[in-house]
């Protein structure tokens, strides 16, 4: 039995149905991230967990125990929140030691737990500060603490990040996952950030209008793509368009003067409409002059724009079909802006799905 | 929590006070306006009499449309003097602003009859004007003694006020950087204040309009010891009622067609109005 | 922003002030006449006490105070207590008839104090059968300062954010305990300057008083009474009297409202991110 089982939870407001019939057990010890865009119901689903919401329909069990009827405050679990939301009339370490006072902690344990807790987040020397006398980073420490300090069932974590800045954020990545590891307590992570998903999680769950897309290690997540949803939201792609074409083991798309092939996948079909995406990571570029144009998984292209990222380049490629892009890293050859460039990717590396119908 | 509890507390215990005590009583002044009073004796018979009464006679009707126009003029005045006077707090009291604003609270809330007997000092024949004119050998003013000037003198003083406090609020809660913003995008000082400021500040500026038309249009104490002979206005008649002439079933019919005017105004002023371009955000959140 | 035209400024500027000298003008007169022997044109003034001693020493004045203060401070409690309420419900749990509520609530603003006078009294005396009381006094001064109560609260209110209950309650904090250890420490000043207004406005009101009292007397009415004879210098000196405590209680406020936006002026950056 896992710690923490989602049993068929729903909630609906009015007639939408923010979250609709999400299932799923997380086990103690584990980093999840539930990872979705701006609406899809994965802060419904964290608050519903929380108790914060009360699920439509649908069980909440936690250690064994069925919670669903369970008030927050009776839950055991703490939460870190987007905003931080700490309580602005009391100092840092009142903060802290609110969750103890609650818990009804002697004064010495009390004590004892928030020097613990302001020794692991380095908050030593702000415990009289109020909190709009710190930094944003200073902030979001003193949040993680008053989660970490009850020592709670869970922590529950709804975007804690989004509001520092880019650096800040990845040292903060590296230390959540520390204290995570170090607990020994789930921690269940919400984010629409797949960089923040991917760096600390240990499984993902992508969230897409309500439910649960896929639920499954982040390698998983990044490299098997389940659904086409998936392939376009995790990571960065290519995609590309075509009709399918079966050859023995073979599957090919032809159309936008591009032939894809890969092997054949069940449930797509012979002459069914297919989007075919490759990772910008994937796609590899040889000068034109080395040749090779117009065989499968290649496309001849212009550099347009190259954009550095520090150990990785950019290229923004144009060809017949449209735009590429490829990622590479700056220790392989590199292209100017206006040169004439083969781009070409691995069989292996192409993830292959049915359009739906409804999709452009 | 149990879901349905709380709303029944926090929303449920006010709603069924106000009911009790304000549309009950207001439903009951309905009641009494179609019954009829005779010798100081309540007869409990349908009819529209009062009605008829307030129609035919004339003085009603009179004391109708001067309340209306008097009415009319002091909340024209305290909006066009509110203005000025709110825009200068927020523009020019700096960190002074809310010593500025509770500063015009403090006549507001001292009560109409000390108002008025302060008021008295000022304008009154034995008052702070007469004795400077008389101590400089003029004549006295007669046009500030018991007349209908004095009047509405007396009733700008008292609702002035509440109206500055509402603009103040309004432009407080108004967004100066909308202004940088359309003079960044051409406009001059006045046009980015009738395209930006003014439209944006218009629910205030008709609330706090609202909030001195709906008082002075009921005024009773203002016009019977400023006003003079000729001064009788239709809250001071209806007060009569219930006092002197003991006819309450008439004061009641008075009373609704107050109630009435004032309804009529704000709901032809919210029908006028688009409130999403007046700067109205609604209330509450989440 | 900033108008440069100096004319411009300078009209604003006169305006502001002349409006303050017309405010305060009549209120420093009477104060000047209420501590001075030629009260009728007191400049220079001749300093007396006379007139207060005669103010203090009449005993219907005394009475009047007495029922002013019970009316002002029950009043004022009750309004204050039951807009607390209206407000949260409101902002909580109104949800899509918000506005609803939200007119009935301020609906009272709407409607002039003689009316609510008046009607109360044609309730009570001819449906309810009831003579001329305190309580009802004090009920239908409520509903008056009830809209204003609210008003004030909810500027209070507006600037709380909600989703620090949600923080306490996780960490382990029952609905009463989060009230009373997050919302009401944040939100006290709304509450006091409520009770501030209200009781002052309760306190100085005659035309809802007036009609439900009968006999007795209030500070406003027995001014009335006496006003009904010609101004006398005891009614200067009543008025400088209020107008004091008036002015000492806003005095409180402001500085309550002072150091309240400094340490309450809590303002979450980002609103709440979409669910």
């Amino acid at each position: 039995m896992a710690y923490i089982h989602l049993d068929g939870v729903s909630k609906q407001y009015g007639s939408v149905w923010a979250v609709d019939r999400v299932n799923m057990a997380i086990e103690k010890h584990e980093f999840v991230s539930l990872l979705g865009p701006s609406g899809s119901g994965k802060t419904t689903l964290l608050r519903i967990i929380a108790g914060l919401e009360r699920p439509t329909t649908g069980r909440v069990l936690i250690d064994g125990e069925d919670v669903t009827e369970l008030p927050p405050h009776k839950r055991g679990v703490a939460m870190v929140f987007q905003e931080f939301l700490l309580f602005p009339h009391r100092t840092v370490y009142e903060n802290l030691a609110f969750p103890l006072r609650m818990l009804k902690l002697p004064k010495s344990e009390i004590e004892a737990r928030v020097e613990w807790v302001v020794g692991i987040l380095a908050l030593r020397g702000l415990e009289k500060r109020y909190p709009n006398q710190l930094s944003g980073g200073q902030q979001q420490r003193v949040a993680l603490g008053r989660g970490l300090v009850g020592r709670p069932k869970v922590l529950l974590l709804d975007e804690p990040l989004a509001n520092l800045d880019r650096e800040l954020r990845q040292e903060m990545e590296v230390e959540i996952r520390k204290h995570q590891t170090d607990l020994g307590i789930p921690f269940i992570y919400v984010t629409h950030n797949q960089e923040e998903a991917l760096s600390m999680s240990d499984r993902i769950a992508v969230v897409r209008g309500g439910r649960i897309e896929d639920f499954a290690s982040r390698t998983d997540i990044y490299d098997r793509p389940k659904t086409a949803f998936i392939a376009q939201f995790v990571g960065r792609s290519n995609r590309f368009i075509g009709t399918a074409a079966t050859a023995g083991d073979t599957i090919s798309l032809s159309g936008e003067g591009v032939r894809i092939e890969t092997a054949t996948r069940p449930g797509i079909a012979d002459g069914e409409r297919v989007a075919a995406y490759v990772k910008n990571e994937k796609v590899r570029l040889r000068p034109a002059s080395a040749g090779g144009a117009g065989a499968a998984n290649t496309l001849a292209a212009t550099v347009r724009y190259v954009i550095l990222r520090g150990a990785y380049a950019e290229y923004v490629l144009g060809w017949s079909g449209g735009e590429l892009v490829a990622s590479r890293p700056r220790s392989e050859a590199e292209f100017t802006e206006g040169a004439e460039v083969v781009a070409f990717w691995d069989a292996a590396d192409v993830d292959l799905f049915p359009v739906p119908e409804d999709s452009r | 929590m149990k879901p349905r509890v709380a709303p029944a507390i926090f929303l449920g215990i006010p709603t069924v006070f106000l009911v009790g005590l304000f549309v009950l009583p207001l439903l009951s002044m309905l009641v009494l306006s179609v019954w009829r009073t005779e010798n100081y004796h309540i007869i409990r018979d349908f009819s529209f009499h009062n009605y008829e009464v307030l129609a035919t006679e004339g003085a009603y009707m009179t004391f109708l449309l001067r309340s209306l126009v008097m009415a009319s003029a002091v909340s024209l005045i305290c909006t066009l003097l509110a203005w000025p006077i709110a825009y200068g707090i927020t523009l020019y009291g700096g960190r002074y602003k809310l010593l500025f604003s509770l500063a015009f609270a403090v006549p507001f809330l001292t009560g109409e009859v000390l108002r008025i007997i302060a008021l008295q000092g000022l304008l009154g024949p034995l008052g702070l004007l007469n004795g400077v004119l008389l101590s400089l050998g003029a004549a006295p003013l007669r046009v500030i003694m018991y007349t209908n000037v004095a009047s509405a003198i007396g009733l700008v003083y008292l609702y002035l006020p509440i109206v500055v406090t509402v603009i103040y609020l309004s432009l407080l809660n108004f967004d100066q950087r909308l202004i940088d913003a359309a003079t960044i995008f051409g406009a001059s000082p006045a046009r980015a204040f009738f395209e930006v400021t003014w439209p944006l500040n218009l629910f205030g500026t008709l609330i706090g309009f609202a909030l001195c038309f709906i008082p002075c249009l009921s005024a009773t104490l203002a016009p019977r010891f400023l006003g003079g002979p000729n001064g009788t206005l239709y809250g001071m008649a209806m007060a009569q009622q219930f006092g002197e002439s003991g006819t309450w079933a008439l004061g009641a019919a008075m009373g609704v067609v107050l109630f009435a005017v004032s309804v009529l105004l704000v709901v032809g002023v919210a029908r006028l109005i688009d409130l999403r371009r007046t700067g109205f955000t609604g209330f509450g959140r989440g | 922003m900033r108008i440069k035209i100096k004319p411009g400024k300078f009209a604003l500027l006169a305006t502001v002030a002349l409006s303050y000298l017309f405010l305060y003008l009549p209120v420093v007169h009477i104060g000047l006449a209420s501590f001075a022997r030629n009260s009728n044109f007191p400049y220079p003034p001749k300093w007396s006490l006379d007139i207060m001693a005669r103010l203090f020493s009449n005993s219907l004045y005394q009475t009047a105070l007495g029922n002013s203060l019970i009316i002002g401070i029950f009043a004022a409690l009750l309004s204050t207590a039951l807009a607390g309420l209206a407000t949260i419900g409101l902002m909580r749990h109104a949800g899509r008839r918000a506005p609803l509520y939200l007119a009935l609530f301020i609906a009272p603003l709407f409607v002039a104090e003689v009316l609510l006078g008046i009607s109360s009294l044609i309730f009570n005396g001819l449906f309810l059968g009831l003579q001329g009381n305190m309580v009802s006094a004090i009920l239908a001064n409520t509903v008056h300062c009830f809209s204003y109560a609210l008003l004030i609260i909810a500027t209070q209110l507006y600037r709380y954010d909600w989703r620090l209950d949600d923080a306490a309650m996780v960490f382990g904090a029952s609905p009463a305990r989060t009230f009373f250890e997050v919302t009401l420490p944040l939100i006290w000043p709304g509450l006091l300057g409520a009770f501030i207004v209200t009781f002052i406005m309760a306190f100085n009101n005659l035309e809802i008083s007036f009609y439900l009292l009968g006999a007795t007397p209030t500070l406003p009415s027995a001014a009335w009474g006496a006003l009904r004879y010609g101004v006398k210098p005891e009614l200067y000196a009543l008025a400088t009297c209020v107008n004091l405590i008036v002015f000492v209680l806003l005095a409180v406020m402001f500085v309550l409202m002072r150091t309240g936006l400094v340490t309450f002026g809590h303002r979450p950056e980002r609103e709440r991110s979409a669910v």
